[in-house]
C-alpha cells in the first residue's frame, strides 16, 4: 500500500512540474512573441491557441500535488468548533465527497475528449489541431488529481499525515 | 402541453441577429396559440460561449442556439464553404450557394444532432486601417488582427502580420497601437466604436460569413408535426425578411461610420487584385481538405452564378 | 425560482461549513441543484464548461502575474522598496501599509485582474511588513481592499466584457473608471491614517533617521522598482505588448531584477515557478467551481428571476439602484462578479436605462460592486489569494476587509448622488 501511495505522490508531483515547465513556456512563449510582433514584422500563429492550452496546464495538473501541499482552500470556521474526535471522521467525509466530485469531473471530461476524437474535431486556429489532444490532457491533470484524493483517503484511514505542511518562503510560523 | 425553449445567443440584444430571434420567437409564439415559446437569452448570459454553442444545443444542454457556421469549421469542415475568400461577391450569389449548400448542412448538423432552422449572413466584410492601404505596398507590415486560419493565411500572405488576439485585448491594443487594422462586418464596427481608434474603412468584402440557428434534434422530434411545419414555414419565410435587414445593415452602419469621421470607400483595384493573388488556392485547398461533397457543391454553385 | 434558491443555499451552508474544499463544494453543488431541477445531461454541461474556463484567454495574465511576483520576492526589490519608502512615511499615520494602496493602484494600470494584482502586490508587501511587525491582519485587510483597484483602472476584464455587452465604449468606460479608481485609493489611505492613528501599534516606525541626504540616498533604493514598473506600463502603453503580454513582459523584467541581484539560478526559478503552481492550482479550482455554480444559477433562472422581480417593483430610480446595490452584493458573495454581470445584464441593463441612469456610469457601479464580490466571505477570491501567502483564516482577513468594503458602498452611494464624477472625464473626449 505504502507503494501505491508513493507512486501516486510521484504522479502528482510529476503533473506539478509539468505545470511548471508549461508556465515557463507560457512566459517565454509570450514575450516572444512581443519581440517578434514589435520588430521583425512576423507574429506566432500559435501563440493565441497554445497560450490556451498551457493554461490549462497551468492552473490543473499540479492540482494533485497542491492538494498534498494543503494549498487547497476549505472554510473551517465551524468544524473548529468541533469536539477533537469528530475531525477525523469528518475530515475523511470531506475527502470522499471531494473524490465523488472529481471522479465524476474525470469521467465527463474523458467523455468530451473522446467525443471530439471520434468527431475529429479540430481547433479553428491556424494550426488545426486536433481538440483531443488538449482535452484528454485535462482529463489526465483531473485524473491525477482525483488519485490524490484516494492516496489522501487512504492516508486518512491508516491515520497517516495526509498534507506536507505548507509553509511559503517568507512566511513560517 | 406548452414547450418552452431556452435560446442561446453570444450577441448583444441591439444586434440585429438578436433582434431577429426575438422576432422569430414571437411568430412562433403567435403561430402555435402560445404552445410553443422560444425565450431568447442574448448576450451569452445562459452561460454558453460562442464556440461552445454546437456542442451545446447538440447535447441539449440548450434546447436552441445561434452561432456563425464559421467559428464551427473544425467540428463540421463544409460550414466553411461561404468564407472562401472572393467566391460570393454578393447576397444573390450567396443565395445561390445557399441553396446548394444547404442539404449538406442541414444533414451534417443532423449528425451532430441538430436541426438548422435558419441562416442569415453578417453584412459585407471590411478592412478598418489607421493608415491608408491602396496597394499591396501600402500593406507591408500592418499588424491587423486575424481571427481564424484563412485569414491569417490571406493576411499574411498580403504581406501583413497576421496577430491573433484574445477578443479582450482588440481593443486595448487598439488603443495602444498594439494592432493596426482589424476586419469584420460594420455592424461590430459600430457596436464595438471603431472611430475611436481607426480612421479608414475599405468594403473588401472578401469572404461572407452566415450565422446558423439551430434546434436540438430530440426537442424538435417532441414536437407535433403541425407545430413542426408551422415553424419551418416560418423560418424559410422570415429568413427572407431577416436577409433584406442584414443587407441593409451594411448601408446604415457604413453611413454611422462616416458620421462619426471615418472615411468608408471601396478597396482600389489593385488592393482587389493584390487580395485575390493573396487568396487564389485556397478553394482548391479547401476542397482537398474537406473532402466529401465540396467539390461538387462549389462546381455546382460555379455554374450557377456564371463564375 | 424559490425552490432551487433554497436547495443551493441550504447545500452551500451544508458543504462549506463542513469544511469541503471551496472549489469542489461549489462544483458539487452547481451539480446537485441541476440534477435535481433541469433534466439536462450535466456531466456534459460541466466537461464543456470546465474546458472552456481552463482555457480561457481572460486568464493568461494570472499565472503570468503570479509568477512575476514570485521571482520579485526572491530579489531585494521588496526590501529596497520598504527601505527606501520607510524614511518618508515615518510621519504619516499608517506608514508603510500606504505602500499596499499605492502598489495595487499603480499596479492596477498594467493588470486587468483583481486577483492577479493582489497576488503579485501580496507577495511583495505581506511578508516584508509582517518582518517590519506590522499589525497581520490591518495590512492583509488593506491589501484585501486596494487590489481590488485593479478592475476600476483600466485595462480592465470586466469592464470590457461590461463594455461589448451593453455596446458602449471601452475606451470611455476606461476613463470613467479612472476618477473613481484614484477616490478609492485615497479613501482607502484615509481610512487606513485614521485607523493607524487610533491604533498606532498596527504600523510601527520602521526608521529612525530623517536628514535630507539619508531620505534622498533611500530614494535611489526605489530605483529597481521604478525601473520595474515603466518597463511593463511602458510595454503596453507604447504599443509593443497587448494586456496578455504585458504580463509575460512582467516576468521578464523580475526575472532581469534577479539576474541583476545576482539572485538567479535554477533553483530559484523552479521554487518560483512551483510556487505559481501551487497558486494557481489553488485559485483555479476554486474559480472553476464559481463559474460552473453561476451558470448552474443562470440555467435555473435564478438570478435573471429576482432581477424580473426588482423590475416588478416599479421602483424610483434611486430606490431602483440602492435595489440592485443589495442585490449585487449579495450575489456577489457567493458568485464569481464577471459572472453575475453577463447573467443579469440583459434584465438589469434595460431596467437601469429606462430609469435614466448614464450606461457608462452603471458599468463603474457594476465595477466597483463587484469589487465587494472579491472581498465578501464565504467566495471571495482576494480572500483565498491573501490566505494562500499569509496562511490566515478566511474569516479574519474577511473582518479585516470589512471596512474597505463599507468603503466602497459609501463610493457606490456617492457617485449615485454625483454621477459627474463618472462622467465628466468621459465626456471630455470628442
Ligand atoms: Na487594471
Ligand atoms: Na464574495
Amino acid at each position: 500500500m505504502t507503494h501505491i501511495l508513493r507512486w501516486i505522490d510521484g504522479i502528482a508531483f510529476a503533473g506539478a512540474v509539468t505545470a511548471s515547465i508549461a508556465c515557463f513556456c507560457l512566459a517565454v512563449m509570450l514575450v516572444f512573441e512581443v519581440i517578434v510582433t514589435s520588430f521583425f514584422e512576423w507574429s506566432q500563429p500559435w501563440a493565441v491557441e497554445f497560450s490556451g492550452y498551457l493554461l490549462l496546464f497551468v492552473l490543473f495538473s499540479g492540482s494533485g500535488w497542491a492538494l498534498k501541499q494543503g494549498a487547497h482552500i476549505r472554510v473551517t470556521a465551524l468544524t473548529d468548533m468541533l469536539p477533537a474526535n469528530w475531525m477525523r471522521p469528518l475530515d475523511i467525509l470531506c475527502s470522499l465527497s471531494a473524490l465523488a466530485l472529481t471522479a465524476y469531473l474525470s469521467s465527463a471530461l474523458v467523455e468530451h475528449a473522446w467525443r471530439s476524437y471520434g468527431f475529429g474535431s479540430l481547433s479553428v486556429f491556424p494550426s488545426r489541431s486536433p481538440l483531443w489532444v488538449p482535452q484528454a490532457a485535462l482529463a489526465l491533470s483531473v485524473i491525477i488529481l482525483s488519485l490524490s484524493l484516494l492516496a489522501r483517503i487512504i492516508r486518512q484511514f491508516r491515520g497517516e499525515v495526509v498534507e506536507t505542511p505548507s509553509t511559503i518562503a517568507g512566511f513560517n510560523e | 402541453a406548452e414547450t418552452k425553449w431556452d435560446v442561446s445567443i453570444p450577441w448583444g440584444a441591439s444586434e440585429f441577429h438578436t433582434k431577429d430571434a426575438v422576432a422569430f420567437a414571437a411568430a412562433v409564439k403567435e403561430a402555435t396559440g402560445g404552445e410553443v415559446v422560444m425565450t431568447v437569452h442574448a448576450g451569452g448570459s445562459l452561460g454558453v460561449r460562442h464556440n461552445e454553442s454546437l456542442r451545446a444545443i447538440e447535447d441539449g444542454l440548450v434546447a436552441m442556439g445561434e452561432f456563425a457556421a464559421f467559428v464551427n469549421v473544425g467540428d463540421v469542415p463544409i460550414l466553411g464553404v461561404e468564407s472562401i475568400p472572393f467566391l460570393i461577391s454578393n447576397y444573390a450569389d450567396l443565395r445561390i450557394m445557399q441553396d446548394i449548400v444547404r442539404p449538406t448542412w442541414e444533414a451534417e448538423l443532423m449528425k451532430r444532432n441538430q436541426k438548422m432552422l435558419y441562416s442569415v449572413p453578417w453584412p459585407s466584410q471590411n478592412f478598418f486601417t489607421k493608415k491608408k492601404i491602396e496597394s499591396k505596398a501600402d500593406m507591408k507590415g500592418i499588424r491587423m488582427r486575424t481571427y481564424d486560419a484563412n485569414t491569417a493565411t490571406m493576411v499574411s500572405n498580403l504581406g501583413m502580420v497576421a496577430l491573433q488576439l484574445n477578443s479582450a485585448d482588440v481593443v486595448p491594443a487598439l488603443a495602444t497601437g498594439k494592432v493596426d487594422a482589424v476586419m469584420t462586418s460594420g455592424s461590430t464596427a459600430v457596436a464595438q466604436k471603431y472611430w475611436e481608434f481607426l480612421k479608414h474603412t475599405y468594403n473588401t468584402n472578401h469572404l461572407w460569413a452566415s450565422n446558423v440557428m439551430n434546434v436540438n434534434l430530440d426537442m424538435w422530434n417532441a414536437l407535433s408535426p403541425a407545430h413542426q411545419k408551422a415553424i419551418e414555414g416560418l423560418a424559410r419565410k422570415m429568413e427572407r425578411d431577416f436577409w433584406v435587414i442584414s443587407e441593409a445593415e451594411h448601408k446604415k452602419r457604413m453611413a454611422q461610420l462616416v458620421k462619426n469621421g471615418m472615411t468608408v470607400q471601396a478597396a482600389t483595384p489593385a488592393l482587389k487584385a493584390a487580395m485575390i493573388a493573396a487568396t487564389v488556392t485556397m478553394e482548391a485547398d479547401f476542397i482537398k481538405r474537406v473532402g466529401g461533397k465540396s467539390a461538387e457543391i462549389i462546381a455546382a454553385y460555379r455554374k450557377r452564378a456564371g463564375k | 425560482m424559490t425552490a432551487p434558491l433554497i436547495f443551493i443555499l441550504i447545500l452551500l451552508f451544508g458543504f462549506l461549513g463542513s469544511s469541503v474544499w471551496v472549489g469542489f463544494s461549489l462544483m458539487s453543488i452547481g451539480a446537485l441543484s441541476l440534477e435535481m431541477f433541469k433534466t439536462i445531461r450535466v456531466d456534459r454541461f460541466m466537461a464543456l464548461d470546465f474546458w472552456s474556463t481552463a482555457t480561457a484567454f481572460e486568464l493568461v495574465t494570472l499565472p503570468l502575474f503570479i509568477l512575476m511576483g514570485e521571482i520579485l520576492f526572491q530579489t531585494k526589490l521588496s526590501e529596497n522598496l520598504f527601505a527606501g519608502l520607510a524614511p518618508w512615511v515615518r510621519r504619516l499615520p499608517g506608514r508603510l501599509t500606504h505602500v499596499n494602496v499605492l502598489g495595487s493602484t499603480i499596479f492596477a494600470a498594467v493588470s486587468g485582474s483583481s486577483a492577479a494584482t493582489t497576488a503579485t502586490v501580496g507577495r511583495i508587501t505581506l511578508p516584508e511588513l509582517t518582518k517590519l511587525g506590522y499589525n497581520k491582519s490591518f495590512v492583509a485587510g488593506a491589501l484585501a481592499g486596494s487590489g481590488t483597484i485593479g478592475f476600476l483602472i483600466p485595462p480592465s476584464i470586466p469592464l470590457i466584457v461590461y463594455g461589448v455587452l451593453a455596446e458602449v465604449s471601452i475606451l470611455k468606460l476606461f476613463m470613467a473608471g479612472i476618477i473613481p479608481g484614484l477616490i478609492l485609493a485615497l479613501l482607502f489611505m484615509i481610512y487606513i491614517g485614521v485607523r493607524a492613528t487610533i491604533s498606532p501599534e498596527l504600523a510601527p516606525s520602521t526608521s529612525d533617521s530623517t536628514t535630507m541626504l539619508f531620505k534622498l540616498k533611500s530614494l535611489l533604493k526605489l530605483l529597481p522598482t521604478f525601473l520595474l514598473i515603466s518597463f511593463v506600463v511602458g510595454s503596453m502603453y507604447a504599443g509593443f505588448a497587448s494586456v496578455t503580454e504585458a504580463a509575460a513582459i512582467g516576468v521578464l523584467g523580475a526575472t532581469i531584477l534577479a539576474a541583476s541581484d545576482r539572485r538567479l539560478n535554477v533553483k530559484v526559478m523552479a521554487g518560483a515557478l512551483m510556487g505559481t503552481v501551487r497558486t494557481c492550482s489553488m485559485i483555479a479550482i476554486i474559480l472553476a467551481g464559481a463559474l460552473f455554480l453561476s451558470k448552474a444559477m443562470a440555467r435555473l433562472a435564478i438570478p435573471t428571476d429576482v432581477a424580473a422581480a426588482i423590475a416588478g417593483f416599479d421602483l424610483s430610480p434611486m430606490a431602483l439602484i440602492f435595489m440592485l446595490m443589495f442585490f449585487y452584493l449579495v450575489l456577489g458573495c457567493f458568485l464569481d462578479g464577471l459572472s453575475t454581470i453577463v447573467m443579469t445584464l440583459p434584465v438589469t441593463l434595460p431596467l437601469v436605462i429606462a430609469a435614466g441612469f448614464d450606461p457608462i456610469w452603471f458599468g463603474v457601479f457594476l465595477i466597483i460592486t463587484i469589487e465587494m464580490a472579491q472581498i465578501t466571505p464565504p467566495i471571495g477570491f482576494n480572500l483565498f489569494v491573501i490566505k494562500s501567502i499569509t496562511g490566515q483564516k478566511i474569516g479574519e482577513i474577511a473582518i479585516a476587509a470589512l471596512p474597505f468594503c463599507l468603503i466602497m458602498i459609501g463610493l457606490v452611494l456617492f457617485l449615485t448622488f454625483n454621477p459627474g464624477i463618472v462622467t465628466w472625464l468621459p465626456n471630455t473626449m470628442r
